[in-house]
């Protein structure tokens, strides 16, 4: 299994490096000016200021040059500056704790809600509970998140007064319930079904007659045969989400006011501030890879059927 | 959200204020102490230094300049200056106050002044400023066209002793005091030039507030402000503010409404509710800006004076104000609202609806064939107006097509510069200090960079050159003249001025904007 | 179209063909009520006018400002929008850009999908190592930001551009599908007995492993459209999708959010729509999925 590991990760670096690439060759090629955006719509930079931050910026020079260069400050370390003129280490080493407070909020509430709520559908085939729980995911994944997002924020923020509306002032876990709820919706339907009929296959399977048999009693069934067998696809899925999650934080935090990762890259795209964008871009997609392989790696150890390498 | 966010932030720069939050509960606050806390747009925490900043309400209360403009007479009075004298209007001479000091304990002296400013003038500092300096003396010799500037200070600030400062302009200026008000030209102590881009995040100030704790590091979305004990003008009420910033100041004013601020700036939508929420809580704040419909003058469609009259009649303005805006904006008469010194004249003639006279018009110029393409930057307001105009154009013009483009700030304005916008543009823009001579000189100016329509009028230049060099009561009346002039050319026709809110929790008093719009965070009364 | 799919894929499917599928389908309440609703909304995208004048209104241009954001009156059921255009007229025109849009990224994404996972999971090797490293770059990179990005390239914003922004992103999903599909399709005995009596390569790959190798992807796609709706009103919000004029569900919410307190109506209206259009996509494509195999569920799920 260590040898699998290696492999991933060295298979991880290509990736990585195709992903900087890709993300400086979007931003360089956004229309636009960078030195107008810097300015605003009511404040008209003065030429030489603007040549100064050209070269401040190495803005004039052509895209290789400029990847060439990050890439080298790269190697040493050096994430480059953001326009505002701080270290985007700086920027990260400042937000992640954020993203990744609501990451995992949000993950937990996907996971054991969805696990739950799929569990119990699955149980109750085609009684009530089944049918809320379809129904249920099925309006959630139709709803608009930005709809959802309001409405939590005027109901139980403003007038029920129970959850802050935004920030990050009353800390975690409070803070965060109310954008890791609404960001959880992203997974939740997904996880739910996928444990339903996940659950159900287990139901019917082979071993699972074998225990009743046996004469286990039902619980014992349920957890010892149904569930740790149905929990492995899922597990599967919940790697996966997590990009879903990382993606989903530059709309929640942006709505919550939570200075993450998510809002930096989204303050940094309409400002052409490329070293952020790439940064935090690469920084959101190295964790996507690492959660992954361990997912994976739990994956073997879940279902020795599965052989890794 | 985001995007529109920086839009809506830069064009209300000046005006946005705080939300602030509750009690004295916040983290580390000693009993008894009288703290609130205000929001404001990401925007304004941004940068600190004088030469970068965007003149906001947090700006001015770490930093206090020469002059400040009264916000009930809207005229420059001195605050850090004894006295402001000029005979001619090019050379000016600046006499400081003694006693005012830095937050750090070092005395503001006329060095103070020359240092910050030839710091901003300075090109390769790249300070966003730096184009205020330009009716300096030497401002051209700090930033040639190429390669690196012979020179590191404007010949034009001269330091007599420490209490004088000499002034020499480019070109008469007769509001020079108006414009040294911006805190683009408030002083910076000796020990900024040690570390700048550490001055930018802490910076050390003679306002009535001094930063307190880190400052704005990386990520950071709240600043507090103490009390500074030292300050010479009129001190503060709170001993501590605590200032948040928002991306989205509909996510303030909802903070505003949980009790978790004190003071918010209320925008767009957000203000009907806040009307019927806060009633005597909100107070309106007019904003010394026009949102208007500029008219591409290169494009030969538009050429015809009678063919913008046609669409200035066309627009409704009443309607969308009332029923649009839900009565906050005050539907265009005029260049400028009477907020600004000058404006509230009826010059624009062509502004009245009247969608006969706008038929007969388009008709007599020999109507319209083709689609009409309306522009605009992202921004939540501008969009639903322009689309109510386009609306208005189709129905009282007969317009069969009318489609509407949104472009970002950055790439609307480089177009708009290059010629290659192709119809009217639906654009805001604030009056630099608070005179008609500045927004008249903004947008009609042939060299100015926010003159997007190509307007170019010796007549009108020639006035403006005279109002620069006349006194003040002079200068009034032929800036008015030309403003009525360039109406009359009608390179744009104004839609509205628009109108913002404040509002507040039951845990302060005394808000009350500033000349341009934000709460005057000194002036924010706690308990 | 994902019927049509399932029904000629099974039809040339060599090991056995599962019969009965469509009388399968039609026992089941769920599909006929999901699959009413679509050709609703299909009808309405392809002729709105023959339901926007239903109450009397009609022209979703024609709006009188003083009417702004008025709720329901009277030949207007939903009220009427922020410009005081009718409501109603405006919410079934709006279906257009929403169907197309759903229409156009599920088409370019299943070409997409279908070749690059056929060519990984049949040929394997760096073919595979390639195509599966590209799907990784794209799966891991957050998609929304990388949407915003392209979007705020593009100069125009309107119903291809966004469909091929969200074509991009989206298409490793099904790939990776496809991939798995093929990958156990080209294992079976049947394609081992093509190639044995010398069937060359293109032949085996499209007459005996793709029709096999469809079905998941056919049913994903289904569950995709939904999802694929709810992304173009997420963007608009953003300010990169469709803007106004546009007439389209996105474009009415992003207005509408702004409102939301003052005049609750105009999100409401637009919502349902929306909500129940995804409902009976995902509604419809779970059916399809039970009704065409169960062991598809495993394959669908695992990505």
């Amino acid at each position: 299994m260590g040898k699998y590991a290696l492999h991933r990760l060295l298979m991880a670096l290509p990736v990585l490096l195709g992903t900087t690439f890709l993300i400086y060759l979007a931003v360089y090629a956004l229309p636009g000016d960078p030195i107008q955006a810097l300015a605003g719509p009511n404040r008209a930079l003065s030429p030489s200021v603007e040549q100064a931050l050209r070269e401040r910026f190495h803005l004039d020079d052509p895209l290789l040059v400029q990847y060439g260069s990050y890439l080298k400050g790269l190697l040493s370390g050096d994430l480059g500056m953001s326009f505002a003129g701080r270290p985007v280490s700086e920027v990260i080493a400042a937000s992640w704790p954020v993203t990744f407070q609501l990451g995992v909020t949000a993950w937990l509430f996907m996971t054991v809600l969805g696990v739950l709520l799929g569990t119990v559908a699955g149980l109750r085939r085609g009684r009530l509970a089944d049918a809320l729980v379809l129904g249920g995911t099925t309006v959630v994944m139709g709803v608009p998140f930005f709809v959802v997002a309001y409405v939590a924020q005027i109901v139980l923020g403003v007038n029920l007064g129970w959850l802050p509306v935004s920030g990050t002032d009353a800390g975690w876990p409070l803070a965060y319930v109310m954008p890791g709820l609404v960001l959880a919706l992203y997974g939740l339907p997904q996880v739910a079904r996928l444990t339903r009929t996940s659950v159900l296959d287990n139901l019917n399977a082979d071993h699972v007659d074998t225990a009743t048999a046996k004469g286990l009693r039902p619980r014992a069934v349920v957890v010892r045969h149904v569930l740790r067998n149905s929990l492995i696809p899922v597990v599967s899925l919940l790697g996966v989400s997590l990009g879903y999650l990382l993606s989903g934080t530059v709309l929640i935090e942006g709505i919550f006011n939570l200075p993450g990762l998510g809002y930096q890259i989204f303050t940094a795209i309409p400002q052409h501030d490329g070293p952020v964008v790439v940064g935090v871009g690469t920084l959101l997609v190295l964790v996507f890879l690492l959660v992954n392989l361990l997912v994976d790696l739990l994956y073997g150890i879940l279902d020795p059927r599965i052989r890794l390498g | 959200m985001s995007v529109k966010k920086v839009l809506g932030a830069a064009a209300l720069a000046v005006a946005l204020t705080a939300c602030s939050s509750g009690g004295s509960g916040g983290a580390g606050t000693p009993q008894g102490e009288k703290s609130f806390s205000v929001g404001v747009t990401t925007y304004f925490l941004s940068h600190l230094t004088p030469g970068r900043s965007v003149a906001s309400n947090v700006d001015y209360a770490l930093f206090t300049p020469l002059t400040t403009v009264d916000a009930t007479s809207g005229k420059a009075v001195n605050a850090v200056a004894e006295s402001i004298e000029t005979d001619d209007n090019v050379t000016w001479t600046v006499k400081i106050k003694p006693g005012w000091t830095f937050h750090n304990g070092e005395q503001v002296t006329a060095q103070s002044f020359a240092d910050s400013w030839n710091a901003t003038a300075y090109a390769p500092n790249a300070f966003e400023n730096n184009f205020m300096f330009a009716p300096f003396k030497g401002y051209a010799e700090l930033n040639p066209a190429d390669g690196k500037p012979s020179e590191k200070t404007l010949s034009g600030v001269e330091v007599v002793d420490p209490a004088t400062l000499k002034i020499t302009l480019t070109k008469p200026l007769s509001l020079l005091p108006y414009v040294l008000a911006q805190t683009a030209f408030a002083p910076m102590p000796k020990a900024a030039f040690a570390d700048l881009p550490g001055f930018d995040r802490k910076p050390i100030g003679n306002g009535p507030y001094q930063l307190d704790g880190e400052g704005l590091a990386a990520g950071v979305t709240k600043v507090a402000l103490r009390k500074f004990g030292g300050y010479q003008g009129q001190a503060g009420d709170a001993d501590r503010i605590e200032v948040k910033s928002y991306q989205d100041e509909a996510a303030s004013y909802r903070d505003l409404q949980a009790g978790a601020l004190d003071v918010s700036l209320v925008t767009g939508n957000n203000l009907t509710d806040a009307a019927a929420r806060f009633k005597d809580r909100l107070v309106r704040v007019p904003f010394p800006a026009v949102i208007y419909l500029g008219f591409p003058l290169w494009d030969k469609r538009f050429s015809d004076v009678k063919v913008r009259q046609a669409f200035a009649h066309a627009i409704d303005r009443e309607t969308i104000v009332k029923s649009l805006l839900r009565g906050f904006g005050q539907p265009a008469t005029g260049l400028a609202g009477a907020s600004v010194p000058g404006g509230g004249a009826a010059d624009c003639a062509a502004c009245s609806y009247d969608p006969a006279k706008a038929k007969a018009l388009l008709a007599e110029a020999g109507g319209w064939s083709g689609p009409l393409k309306l522009w605009t930057y992202q921004d939540p307001v501008n969009t639903v107006v322009l689309e109510a105009v386009g609306n208005q154009l189709r129905a009282n013009l007969g317009i069969e097509t009318v489609t509407t483009q949104t472009q970002p700030v950055d790439q609307l304005y480089p177009n708009l510069a290059a010629k290659k916008i192709d119809g009217p543009v639906l654009l805001y823009m604030g009056a630099g200090y608070p005179h008609l001579y500045a927004l008249a000189d903004q947008l009609f100016t042939k060299t100015s960079a926010s003159n997007v329509t190509g307007y170019d009028s010796p007549e009108f230049a020639k006035l403006m050159a005279d109002a620069a060099k006349a006194g003040q009561e002079e200068a009034m009346g032929l800036t008015q003249r030309a403003a009525k002039l360039a109406m009359d050319g009608l390179p744009l026709t104004p839609l509205f001025q628009p109108v913002g809110g404040l509002a507040y929790s039951t845990r302060v008093s005394g808000v009350k904007p500033e000349f341009l719009g934000a709460a005057v965070l000194s002036a924010v009364k706690v308990g | 179209m994902a019927s049509s799919t399932l029904a000629s894929a099974s039809a040339e499917a060599p090991p056995a063909a599962r019969p009965g599928l469509l009388a399968k389908l039609r026992r089941r309440p769920a599909f006929a009520i999901s699959s009413a609703i679509a050709l609703v909304v299909c009808a309405m995208a392809a002729v709105p006018q023959a339901f926007a004048g239903w109450f009397g209104g009609g022209d979703p241009r024609k709006c009188d400002l003083v009417n702004s954001g008025l709720p329901p009156a009277p030949g207007h059921p939903f009220g009427f929008d922020i410009q005081g255009c009718d409501l109603y007229s405006n919410v079934v025109y709006g279906a257009r850009s929403s169907v197309l849009i759903a229409l156009l990224v599920t088409a370019g994404m299943i070409v997409v999908a279908v070749v690059l996972g056929s060519l990984a999971g049949y040929f394997r090797g760096w073919v595979d190592a390639v195509i599966s490293r590209v799907m990784d770059v794209f799966f891991g990179f957050p998609a929304l930001v990388g949407m915003i990005v392209l979007l705020q390239a593009a100069s125009t914003h309107n119903e291809w551009t966004v469909s091929a922004v969200l074509i991009l992103f989206g298409w490793p999903v099904l790939a990776r599908v496809m991939r798995g599909s093929v990958l156990e399709t080209a294992t079976g005995e049947y394609v081992a007995a093509a190639r044995g009596v010398g069937a060359g390569t293109a032949r085996i790959l499209l007459r005996h492993v793709l029709p096999n190798a469809l079905g998941p992807v056919a049913v994903l796609t289904g569950l995709n459209v939904g999802g694929v709706i709810a992304s173009e009103s997420a963007l608009t919000f953003l300010g990169v999708g469709l803007q106004t004029p546009a007439i389209s569900w996105g474009v009415q919410l992003n207005t509408a959010q702004q409102y939301f307190v003052t005049s609750p109506h105009l999100l409401i209206f637009p919502s349902i729509f929306l909500t129940v259009t995804v409902l009976s996509f995902v509604l419809l494509g779970d059916s399809l999925r039970d009704a065409f195999d169960p062991r598809l569920r495993q394959e669908v799920a695992r990505p």
